[in-house]
């Protein structure tokens, strides 16, 4: 009877505190607490998984911007706002549809790439493409915003999807891109693609005739170009302007096979092959210049490091192994490095040949990215 | 009744604790449950003022203040979070103007836990106001060398950056959600061709002829 009364005390209390502690179906709890926490409202509790996330009157919002503000030649402040929301929304529910994996969303994911000036949605709509790769008309739609767009994260994710197209002749052109890029900054979805850079001129590469911009073939080190000539005519006119041979893809491995490799001084080598054999019979002079001789080497591999990071050959190392018709004239060599170099190759999805103007970090700034190392 | 009387206090000992504001978490994947409206608030108002820094027309401190309450005005128009007696706004931190460009913290706070045990709040809109605030500082810090006031276009950089570490913060949490939450498309499928279309039909022509004639370049 105690119990039952006790029982009875208790209900009310614990009627008025679910309700001071908001109403919900469940009680709030602390953030560490993931089996409680979070307490969705009644009304979105009855919804549950079925319906999108915070979506909220979305579609009303689309209706009256497109009402309101659809003539606008000026937009008002209100407009403007309803613009960048309705740009949040399309984002978001890009999200939720790249997370649901339902393939119907490809639909609207085309549609989007539509819209060229707004990154974001762009580059949503690209990450719900990247899970079917193989929708028809993908292609046709994300090269343009490859080649073209004003936005680096376009760029980036338009090559990525390209790349991923089985079987199409453009996933090379994407791929080039993407080996090409690594250290381009993107800080935000509206980051915009680099401009060339304020030293470019200055490196003095010759200008083709008549050869266009090309993204792709841009880097850290390098500016890309294009042109519908054919490699063969392209590469003798550089050879010709530069008075420089141009090396096939077998020539220039053989050169610069050297580069490649870290230099061994062998008698240093037999050196501490002696102090080694010393040093485990006890003899502690030996194991000191040991160490000494081993943190040496380790200065060396350091600075070959270095070195070949800032290289030409760093960049061309991957992409060159795909491209067997590529030739390579070297404009410019300083203590032993290449430190200008013209890389011709064709590019026949495209019907382009493409000349990658590169740069030796150590001798020229970068386009962009980080300040490169010093081989100090 | 002596029973009674302890067995109540008891329960007022043990419910205590759980009367106290603290922040919990949205984006819980166990069990998956639905991250409330207010989330998805800070997030697209976030997301929307990382865009309008992005753009040319904001020329300083006034036209965002306006720009942040017009986005504000109208997602709260639009959003219409349920009603709720739980979740309050996340508060805002601030970077002081001493040489050390201290972050400020709400409400008498010393710490960021400080503020998520005390705020009836999404925690995740609190941890990207804190790492908005933290970008902040790292910007004061580094102006701080400055002689003059900082130029509008690396004020509104700065900004910008500022909103999205704000941004990012709150996509992580979300994507961790989504990915073991897989919601269905058919909501975000209609958002999303309404949206398109909206934005495709107001003033787009140009960008549209734009990215034909793109297509046709490329093409030839």
């Amino acid at each position: 009877m105690t119990r039952h009364l006790a029982f009875r005390a208790v209900l009310p209390l614990l009627v008025a505190v679910s309700f001071l502690a908001g109403c919900s179906s469940s009680q709030p709890a602390s953030e560490t607490t993931a089996q409680t926490a979070p307490a969705a409202t009644a009304s979105q509790a009855q919804t549950g998984q079925s319906e999108a996330l915070g979506t909220g009157d979305a579609v009303e919002l689309a209706a009256d911007y497109q009402r309101q503000c659809g003539s606008e030649a000026n937009p008002s402040l209100d407009c403007e706002a309803l613009h960048n929301l309705l740009i949040g929304e399309v984002t978001v529910a890009l999200q939720e549809i790249e997370r649901s994996r339902d393939q119907r969303g490809t639909q609207e994911a085309l549609a989007a790439l539509d819209l060229v000036d707004e990154p974001e949605i762009v580059a949503a709509a690209c990450r719900v493409l990247l899970q079917f790769p193989g929708t028809p008309g993908i292609a046709e739609k994300v090269l343009p915003l490859m080649l073209k767009s004003r936005y680096a994260e376009v760029q980036r994710m338009s090559a990525n999807l390209l790349s991923r197209i089985e079987g199409s002749e453009l996933a090379q052109v994407g791929s080039i891109w993407f080996q090409n890029h690594g250290r381009l900054p993107n800080d935000t979805p509206y980051t915009e693609y680099p401009d060339f850079p304020a030293h470019y001129a200055k490196l003095g590469f010759p200008k083709y005739p008549g050869a266009q911009w090309f993204s792709p073939a841009d880097s850290d080190r390098s500016v890309g170009w294009s042109t519908k000539d054919s490699v063969a005519n392209v590469s003798r006119w550089f050879s010709d302007t530069l008075r420089s041979p141009a090396l096939t893809g077998a020539q220039w491995a053989a050169e610069r096979q050297a580069a490649a490799t870290p230099i061994v001084d062998q008698s240093k080598m037999a050196r501490m092959q002696q102090l080694m054999e010393r040093a485990v019979k006890g003899d502690q002079a030996a194991v000191a210049e040991a160490q000494k001789l081993s943190e040496e080497f380790d200065k060396q591999g350091k600075a070959w490091e270095r070195s070949f990071e800032n290289s030409v050959d760093k960049l061309l190392t991957n992409q060159s192994l795909g491209l067997p018709e590529a030739q390579y004239i070297v404009a410019q060599r300083k203590d032993g490095r290449v430190s200008r170099l013209v890389f011709v190759y064709p590019l026949p999805a495209i019907k382009q040949t493409v000349i990658q103007l590169v740069w030796d970090l150590t001798d020229y700034p970068a386009a962009w990215g980080p300040a490169p190392e010093t081989n100090q | 009744m002596k029973r009674v009387a302890l067995s109540v206090a008891l329960l007022l000992v043990w419910l205590a604790p759980r009367l106290e504001s603290t922040a919990v978490r949205c984006t819980s994947t166990n069990p998956c449950k639905q991250p409330p409206c207010e989330f998805f608030y800070e997030l697209k108002v976030a997301k929307a003022m990382v865009r309008v820094l992005s753009m040319p027309a904001p020329r300083g401190g006034e036209d965002l203040r306006a720009m942040n309450a017009a986005i504000r005005k109208q997602l709260r128009k639009y959003t219409k979070c349920p009603a709720n007696y739980f979740y309050q706004p996340p508060p805002n931190f601030w970077v002081g103007s001493s040489s050390s460009c201290d972050i400020g913290y709400p409400g008498g706070a010393k710490s960021l836990e400080d503020v998520l045990a005390a705020t009836n709040s999404c925690a995740e809109p609190v941890r990207a106001k804190f790492a908005q605030a933290e970008q902040e500082r790292l910007f004061c810090l580094s102006n701080k060398d400055l002689k003059g006031p900082l130029p509008i276009g690396e004020f509104k950089l700065q900004q910008k950056m500022a909103y999205q570490a704000a941004v990012e913060s709150m996509e992580v949490a979300l994507g961790r959600f989504l990915a073991s939450c897989a919601p269905s498309a058919t909501t975000s499928r209609r958002v999303a061709e309404a949206g398109l279309q909206a934005l495709k039909k107001a003033a787009y022509k140009e960008r549209m002829a734009w990215a034909e004639r793109l297509v046709k370049e490329v093409a030839q």
